[in-house]
């Protein structure tokens, strides 16, 4: 199930628990955060040197990321530890479950990690909305709604935890081969 | 927790699939499932010119014993399946608005669609997503062509 939001509705939790046999059931909660902004400012003079002085962007991108290796970890954890409630409240309840982080475009991300991992089920959550932005489904829920090609199961989060939303975090159930 | 589950179907390639997921989804749970279908009228909809107008009614009547073929055979599915199942028509409302009606009734819709892109944008274009976006009921949006999922998917019953 894909979800937005910065916390998992409980709503998702509850459609994944509801729909899926949990013996069967491999739940991977992808949480697709952006660069972190140290990194994403060292790309920026990086390739504006390189194009400056036109020398070949390639090994010049790759450095950075090298280099801040520690900050790459330090955005990595704290997506991980942002939906880590969630993860321990369905461990507790018996589901197999881990958790996978990107970063990037949320829609590019998810629809990505459920290609290469032969995802069966893309859960997500779509933000309530009143009022004109109503007309509006989640761009990213939208976006991977149009692009998977696998069923994907959407939500509506409850007011209370869809307020923010420039992280986007996802469940997505894998079935078992067994 | 769902113990209701709406399907709309037009008929096509996908309802179909999604008729028969939704209902291999509701023979696992115990569910029981409403399909819908809704019938626009033709010259509102646009797919009938003016010229027809003299016609509409038999048109109508046309359209409306299709409506209820497409409905009796889902129903005999639900019924070789054992799943309890009922049959709603809707006439002269949009498909999207109607199924937007229904949906507060449910537990969960289930609704199909092309995996294909560019299909994707049309069909997915007009009903699936103009309910989508004012749903409050969970949405389950599974593909016409994922054949994977057919057996050992989610919604497939062990």
């Amino acid at each position: 199930m894909p979800l937005e939001g910065t916390s998992f509705g409980a709503e998702v939790l509850d459609a994944v628990r509801s729909l899926l046999v949990r013996e069967h059931t491999h739940v991977t909660v992808l949480h697709v955060g952006r660069e972190p902004r140290t990194v994403r400012d060292a790309l920026h003079r990086r390739h504006g040197a390189a194009s400056a002085t036109t020398v070949p962007m390639e090994p010049a991108t790759e450095a950075p990321r090298v280099f801040d290796s520690q900050t790459w970890d330090a955005a990595r954890r704290a997506l991980v530890d942002a939906v880590d409630p969630e993860v321990r409240m369905l461990r507790r309840a018996g589901w197999r479950v881990e958790v996978a982080t990107a970063f990037g475009e949320p829609p590019d991300e998810i629809v990505a990690h459920a290609r290469k991992h032969g995802i069966d089920l893309i859960a997500m959550a779509t933000h309530a909305r009143s009022g004109l932005a109503r007309a509006v489904l989640g761009s990213v829920a939208e976006a991977v709604l149009r692009r998977a090609e696998i069923p994907v199961l959407m939500v509506r989060a409850s007011e209370a935890t869809s307020e923010s939303e420039p992280d986007t975090a996802f469940v997505v159930p894998t079935i078992d081969p067994a | 927790m769902y113990d209701t589950i709406l399907i709309p179907t037009d008929g096509s390639g996908c309802a179909k699939v999604a008729v028969h997921k939704g209902l291999a989804l509701a023979h696992r749970l115990g569910a029981t499932v409403t399909f819908l279908h809704v019938l626009e009228n033709p010259l509102v909809a646009g797919y009938a010119a003016p010229e027809a107008l003299p016609y509409s009614a038999q048109l109508y009547d046309d359209l409306k014993r299709a409506a209820s073929t497409i409905l009796d055979e889902a129903l005999a599915e639900a019924a070789s399946m054992g799943v309890q199942a009922h049959a709603k028509l809707v006439e002269n409302r949009r498909p999207a608005d109607a199924i937007h009606d229904e949906e507060s009734g449910h537990d969960l819709v289930v609704m199909g669609t092309h995996g294909r892109r560019g299909v994707d944008r049309w069909m997915f274009g007009s009903v699936a997503e103009g309910a989508l976006r004012r749903a409050d009921t969970p949405y389950l949006v599974v593909r016409a062509d994922d054949g994977a999922v057919e057996g050992s998917g989610p919604t497939g019953d062990a």
